[in-house]
């Protein structure tokens, strides 16, 4: 009975609906139509600083330094049909892997490629602080030449004559930063930099969540308001009256996210991967993590439920705008200049996890900034059950 | 009369300030009290403590014969509350609310749906049961907050301050309703600093301020407590001096006011209207008008802590 009076109370409340449902979803269709459309999501970056290092030597790293070397001169991207009038790369020499991945931790170096000739395999490594614009850059690089190394290959078995026109328009094919084909999705379907947007929109419409967490608080404290006082003098028990209030709403966030990822899929064309269970556990920990905290600024915020919901409100879109919903660069640039922002800022956490999930082969990124997060929602919520628990209050 | 409930030496401090300062008082089965006091006298506080809803630092509280805890769930069952505040979802429509808060007591649910509809022909809410209570006017949200209340027929109900706001049809309505819920057998401890409701609902008083009992009984016990027993005016223009001083040698006279126009004249018991009529009629003044006032409670109020019991 209160589960699904609670769960009534969740679906009718417009603010709410409006702030994790709607609103997400206006924001990506604004963002579909900016970036998205026809001839649009070009974007002008730096050359990324790169090197290479040859882990042995075939016809495949010939041709991959030939491309690189194309890349980093701007005269020949010029010419190219790419349509960029700088180089894609900067190659920098370096002596060894490990000088390289030295020189990366040192922010000299962005992007270092690996290439094993024999096995044709090109193994990208980064920094930690990679902003999206240069690992999108680096992917599209190495995917592109993927593709068109096998084309050349083909040609070369099946018509030799044809081999050299399509090793020169390798570098042209090398389509970076363009919307819908500049690199591969891990489930076939192609993404850009600005799914990161769409990603942080997401963020965004689990961690309004904080919403139901205040609310909750609200509904079984006996010395924040009147029903709750009701309820605390109910003769059902406090944890029961917690429990079906917590989970109604637990159940209606996690519905709602669920939502926003089908139409991100699905309406927006935005890849969200084929990573199921992880996706469904990204959910689950985002929203019960954004609910807590909801929960904690109930408990220990001054105000009425509409001022507290505020404050926890305020707090979440900071911490979604520093996460890069409005401006994409601007993780990367705390990454340079205040790294430790984007180590705490939980908004930023979620998004690098939901990007490794959907675009990096490794899970372990993923799983880091997941455990952190899961880890936070513990404490939280233990945090919140030790003060909900009282029943007997020192003022009302 | 049985006990039904006992508090005993309560003592409730917030910090420095003392809300409720070594209160006792008893409640009798089947009896409506009337707490009353001026905002922040401690009624509230106390009404919390009885429900184990604060934590109090001196004193004892039972309700039937058990003391009160968070957890005397047998006990809670048997309650009711009317709060203050309008404390109802506005997401829920007016019947979902009732059943709502009436399934926090009550499992069955065709026994629920028959209660539930009782109160809501109870409080007069059949026509508006699909509204949601942003829909209602000030006095049926209070009227939907007392349904909630009392939905699952507890024996014990406490109303504190329910008529606060309301317009005078929804007032009435509200009394009679828990004067109907007496007559049904319920006890019920009202809270309030209407002084005119108290004294048509109670059957026995308690008055409190500064978390003190100051007196205790029925109306008719209150008012006798006091030396003032009637306040007569008068209507008459020109009376002279000498004979406004003839009036206030009257016995059981110990107050005259004149200002030209109306005369005031405050007395204790005895036949004083007709006292003072013979005096300004042997002097042949001309009355337009002669009214005289029965003390009130906040008379009673007045004359015990020296200042008004209503502050609004």
């Amino acid at each position: 009975m209160m589960f699904s009076y609670y769960l009534r109370k969740a679906l009718r409340d417009r603010a709410y609906i409006f702030w994790a449902l709607a609103f997400p979803l206006l924001l990506m269709t604004c963002f579909s139509v900016t970036f998205m459309g026809p001839s649009k999501g070009e974007v002008d970056f730096e050359p990324v600083k790169s090197s290479v290092i040859y882990v042995s030597e075939s016809a495949f790293s010939e041709e991959f330094g030939n491309v690189l070397q194309n890349l980093s001169d701007p005269e020949i991207v010029k010419n190219s049909n790419m349509g960029y009038n700088h180089a894609i790369v900067e190659m920098i020499e370096v002596s060894s892997q490990e000088n390289a991945e030295k020189m990366i931790l040192d922010y000299d170096l962005e992007v270092l490629f690996l290439v094993d000739g024999e096995a044709e395999k090109i193994d990208v490594k980064v920094g930690d602080s990679v902003n999206t614009t240069t690992l999108m850059v680096a992917r599209s690089v190495v995917e592109s030449y993927r593709r068109n190394y096998q084309i050349m290959k083909d040609a070369a078995m099946t018509a030799p004559d044809k081999i050299q026109l399509v090793m020169d328009s390798i570098s042209d094919q090398i389509s970076v930063m363009k919307a819908k084909s500049s690199f591969l999705g891990e489930d076939g379907t192609s993404a850009n930099v600005y799914a990161w947007y769409f990603y942080s929109t997401i963020v965004m419409g689990m961690f309004f969540n904080v919403t139901p967490g205040v609310h909750t608080v609200f509904d079984i404290q006996g010395d924040l308001s009147g029903y709750g006082m009701r309820t605390s003098v109910s003769p059902k028990k406090k944890s029961a009256i917690l429990l079906s209030s917590f989970m109604a709403r637990y159940v209606v966030a996690c519905s709602v996210t669920f939502f926003d990822l089908l139409a991100l899929k699905y309406i927006f064309k935005v890849p969200v991967g084929n990573r199921i269970l992880e996706i469904i556990l990204f959910v689950l920990i985002g929203n019960l993590f954004s609910m807590s905290l909801g929960a904690l600024f109930g408990l220990f915020t001054k105000g009425d439920e509409n001022q507290r919901d505020g404050k926890a409100t305020g707090l979440i879109m900071l911490s979604v705008f520093l996460s890069g919903e409005m401006i994409v660069v601007l993780p990367g640039f705390l990454e340079k200049y205040c790294p430790i922002v984007n180590r705490l800022n939980p908004a930023t956490i979620m998004n690098f996890a939901f990007f490794r999930l959907v675009n990096y082969s490794s899970l372990e990124g993923f799983w880091m900034n997941l455990i952190k997060i899961a880890g936070a929602t513990v404490v939280f919520l233990t945090i919140a059950i030790l003060k909900l628990r009282r029943e007997k209050y020192a003022a009302l | 009369m049985n006990e039904i409930i006992k508090v005993d030496g309560l003592v409730k401090r917030y910090k420095e300030l003392i809300a409720v300062d070594n209160f006792s008082m008893t409640v009798n089965e089947g009896e409506i009290l009337g707490l009353l006091g001026p905002n922040g006298s401690g009624k509230s506080t106390t009404i919390n403590c009885i429900l184990s809803l604060l934590e109090f630092d001196k004193g004892t509280i039972t309700i039937m014969g058990k003391e009160m805890t968070p957890k005397s769930y047998d006990l809670k069952s048997q309650i009711g509350v009317v709060p203050q505040e309008v404390s109802v979802f506005e997401e829920l429509t007016v019947y979902e609310n009732i059943d709502f808060f009436c399934g926090l007591y009550i499992e069955d649910k065709n026994e629920r749906k028959k209660r539930v509809q009782e109160a809501i022909d109870f409080v007069g809410l059949e026509e508006f049961k699909k509204f949601r209570p942003k829909k209602l006017s000030g006095g049926l949200k209070r009227r939907l907050n007392i349904a909630c209340g009392i939905a699952h027929k507890p024996k014990i109900i406490f109303f504190d301050e329910p008529t606060v706001a309301v317009d005078p049809q929804s007032r009435n309505k509200i009394l009679e309703g828990i004067e109907q819920l007496r007559k049904e057998g319920a006890t019920i401890i009202y809270t309030s600093h209407y002084m005119e409701e108290v004294e048509q609902l109670a059957d026995r008083i308690i008055i409190i301020d500064k978390g003190q009992l100051i007196a205790e009984g029925t109306v008719d016990a209150l008012k006798s407590m006091i030396k003032k027993s009637e306040l007569i005016r008068i209507i008459v223009k020109g009376v002279a001096e000498e004979d406004v001083e003839k009036i206030r040698k009257l016995n059981n006279v110990y107050s005259v006011n004149y200002d030209g126009k109306e005369l005031k004249v405050e007395a204790g018991h005895g036949n004083n209207v007709v006292e003072v009529i013979k005096v300004l009629e042997e002097k042949g003044y001309k009355m337009k008008g002669v009214y005289s006032e029965q003390p009130t409670l906040n008379d009673v109020f007045l004359e015990l802590t020296g200042k008004e019991l209503r502050d609004d």
